[in-house]
């Protein structure tokens, strides 16, 4: 398959925070990548240069073959960018808005209607395409911001956390969206903290945390990193810290992590070891009201990798 | 042009829902230059300010005043817009400014001219109201007029019985008396605009400061609606977004600039002059106010804190320009004004009201579009550089 998005290196520093570091990859015609990690993991600045948006410090970015650079206007024209917040005007209808951004990227006149007509279909707004967007609701308004990116027909979708703060049934039609545009051919560039969408949604996802991509692959090989671990998750209370502190001594403890509700514990053989680790536990004084073994999934991976949840 | 072209068709249609642009463009300076013109109107058009004399004197000083006055009994007017009534006496006089007949007047009492002939005080007096500040002034200065003339046949009657002049000789100087200087205001009149056309233009370039704003001020708020980076991930450049900015100010500034332009002539009674100096004059007056708006805009973190700042910079320079009220006389106060591109621009509409041609006001054309470069292009570059 052809590569629409080709980066390595990029680098990006803020003051004294080196927000990207060293972070590459690449997408092919038709798949899905996600960018997983927590907030403040570097992943919109990624974005944000793949885009054209901002310069990168060192490392090359090309999209369709062209070199991206906030100057790059033929590379430009391949991205569909959907920011994380709303980027749309109120006081413009949709049928507006879309058209506006549709001739911004050249759509040619005798195009323009079919494709608006088109994007507005899709994005289920055909009923109320004349009303003003302030009008709308806040699912409906996420859904014209990703519609807008789809105009031109991109050959590189990128999309920044679109799904934050949208209600479970639009988020379940913007999935469905995305995964009917990567099956028609495009490439998508996905990121998000919930792990959920990306095992659903993409072909292959790379792990970034501060500033570094941690590791990449399809869920299988992420998932494979951490051979037969499991995760054990603890409901409990009491001093949850030093029971994790107990626990890391432990010989068949791959990590631990502490949150309010309670520890997840990521080790081999939770059903073998698990009267061991209450055990443990309970040497701390901590009460563990609850129990559970969970498939080794993509938490479990960035939990693996990093010490740290993905909400962190 | 393409894409500058269409993100100002997109903000100007934006400006035009709201109703913003129109609203501060039009309505607010025609409305307020009505207003002002209705509240100053006329004091340069022959608004009366009536002033009383009273002449008790019945010898050469009376008899001169008497035959001043066209027929000795009625008023005659000495200049617009100062009329004068003759009273018989000074009770007369003092009731009719008690009752608000005149708003003052001037009392020749008896014998002045037997004093004018010795060498002891000639007194004159003047009567007011508190209330009447203009016709106590207009009747001082009649006064003092006066009496410089008595002083002048005085002094002159002195030195030519010292000369030894015949007496024939110095009463024939003393009686018409040599006019030693004279004055005329034709050029500086000339120059002036009149008061219909000044608060018409004054109301223009000052609401011009505020109309630019939407354009220029509109990236702020893209950059907060998060429509800024759409509009950097799309096949254009910043420099393409700043120049869109730009133009949306320069359009709705000249809509603006043209609409006040005509109908302050059609509907308030100004009058512009030639029609291509004031074009000139007023593309370089909204150029400078867009080159001013955007080097604030560059500064400022948000659209209101660049609203903010932007409205105090627009209402002093206003001030100092001379937008309500002509500039005083203060040396320092007029070099303030001339910082400002509405001095120079409603000088250079002075010029124009003289008679002069586009080429008359070349000194304020260069200065408005020097000042509207200079301030524009440090602003772009900055917001250019806020961008990436």
């Amino acid at each position: 398959m052809t590569d629409v998005l080709r980066c390595a290196g990029l680098r990006k520093r803020f003051g004294d925070v080196q927000a990207v570091d060293d972070v590459g990859f690449t997408i092919a015609a038709g798949e899905t990548y996600g960018l997983l990690g927590p907030n403040g993991a570097g992943k919109t600045t990624t974005i944000s240069m793949v885009c054209g948006l901002l310069e990168p410090d060192a490392g090359d970015i090309a999209v369709a073959g062209q070199p991206m650079s906030p100057r790059a206007r033929a590379a430009k024209a391949h991205v569909g960018y959907v920011p994380q917040d709303l980027a749309i005007y109120p006081d413009l209808s949709a049928r507006e808005n879309l058209t506006f951004f549709a001739r911004l990227h050249g759509v040619p006149g005798r195009e323009l209607s079919r494709r608006v007509d088109a994007v507005l279909e899709l994005i289920g707004l055909e009923q109320r395409a004349r009303d003003r967007t302030s009008d709308y609701s806040g699912g409906m308004k996420r859904r014209l911001n990703i519609g807008i990116g789809l105009l031109h027909e991109p050959t590189l979708l990128v999309l920044d956390e679109p799904t934050v703060g949208v209600d479970p049934q639009s988020r379940n039609a913007i999935l469905e969206s995305v995964a009917t545009l990567r099956d028609e051919g495009m490439g998508v560039l996905y990121t998000t903290h919930y792990m959920e969408e990306a095992e659903r949604l993409c072909d292959r996802i790379g792990i970034i945390d501060a500033g570094r991509l941690q590791a990449e692959g399809t869920r299988r090989e992420l998932v494979g990193m951490i051979g037969e671990a499991d995760r054990l998750r603890l409901v409990a209370s009491g001093d949850l810290v030093a029971a994790a502190a107990v626990l890391d001594r432990s010989s068949y403890v791959s990590s631990t992590h502490v949150d309010d509700d309670g520890l997840d514990v990521v080790l081999a053989g939770a059903g073998q070891h698990l009267p061991a680790v209450l055990a443990e536990v309970a040497t701390t004084g901590v009460s563990v009201t609850a129990v559970s073994v969970i498939e080794p999934d993509l938490e479990s991976v960035f939990l693996h990798l990093t010490g740290r949840g993905l909400r962190d | 042009m393409g894409p500058v072209w269409l993100l100002s068709r997109k903000d100007l249609r934006l400006r035009l829902r709201d109703r913003s642009a129109f609203l501060y463009g039009i309505v607010a300076p025609f409305v307020l230059a009505a207003i002002l013109g209705l509240v100053f109107g006329g004091v340069g058009e022959g608004a009366d300010v009536t002033i009383g004399i009273a002449v008790a004197d019945t010898g050469e000083v009376g008899l001169g005043l008497q035959r001043a006055f066209d027929d000795g009994s009625g008023d005659r007017e000495i200049g617009d817009p100062v009329r004068m009534a003759r009273f018989a006496d000074r009770d007369a006089a003092a009731a009719a400014v008690d009752a608000g007949e005149v708003g003052a007047a001037v009392v020749v009492p008896a014998g002045t001219s037997d004093a004018l002939r010795g060498t002891g005080p000639v007194e004159l007096e003047v009567l007011t109201r508190a209330d009447e500040g203009l016709a106590a002034t207009v009747a001082d200065a009649v006064a003092r007029g006066l009496a410089a003339d008595l002083t002048t046949r005085r002094v002159l009657a002195a030195v030519g019985t010292l000369a030894g002049l015949p007496a024939d000789d110095v009463a024939a100087t003393v009686a018409d008396p040599p006019e030693l200087l004279a004055l005329t205001d034709a050029a500086t009149d000339d120059r002036q605009l009149d008061a219909d056309t000044y608060l018409a233009a004054g109301m223009a370039v000052f609401f011009l400061f505020f109309t630019v704003q939407f354009g220029v001020t509109s990236l702020l708020d893209e950059r907060r609606e998060g429509t800024l980076a759409r509009l950097l991930a799309a096949p254009l450049s910043a420099r393409q977004v700043v120049a869109s900015k730009a133009l949306t100010s320069l359009l709705l500034g000249l809509v603006s600039m043209t609409a006040l332009v005509v109908a302050s002539s059609l509907f308030l009674g100004a009058s512009w002059g030639s029609p291509g100096a004031v074009a000139l004059l007023v593309v370089a007056a909204v150029l400078s106010s867009v080159g001013l708006v955007t080097l604030l805009a560059s500064f400022a973190r948000t659209a209101e804190q660049a609203s903010t700042w932007q409205s105090i910079v627009a209402v002093v320079s206003g001030m100092l320009g001379g937008a309500f009220f002509p500039v005083g006389e203060g040396a320092v106060l007029r070099a303030l004004s001339r910082l400002t591109p509405h001095s120079w621009f409603l000088g250079g509409l002075s010029d124009i009201a003289g008679g002069a041609g586009p080429g008359a006001v070349a000194a304020s054309l260069l200065v408005l579009v020097a000042f509207g470069a200079a301030t524009g292009v440090v602003g772009a570059v900055r917001l250019r550089r806020g961008m990436v």
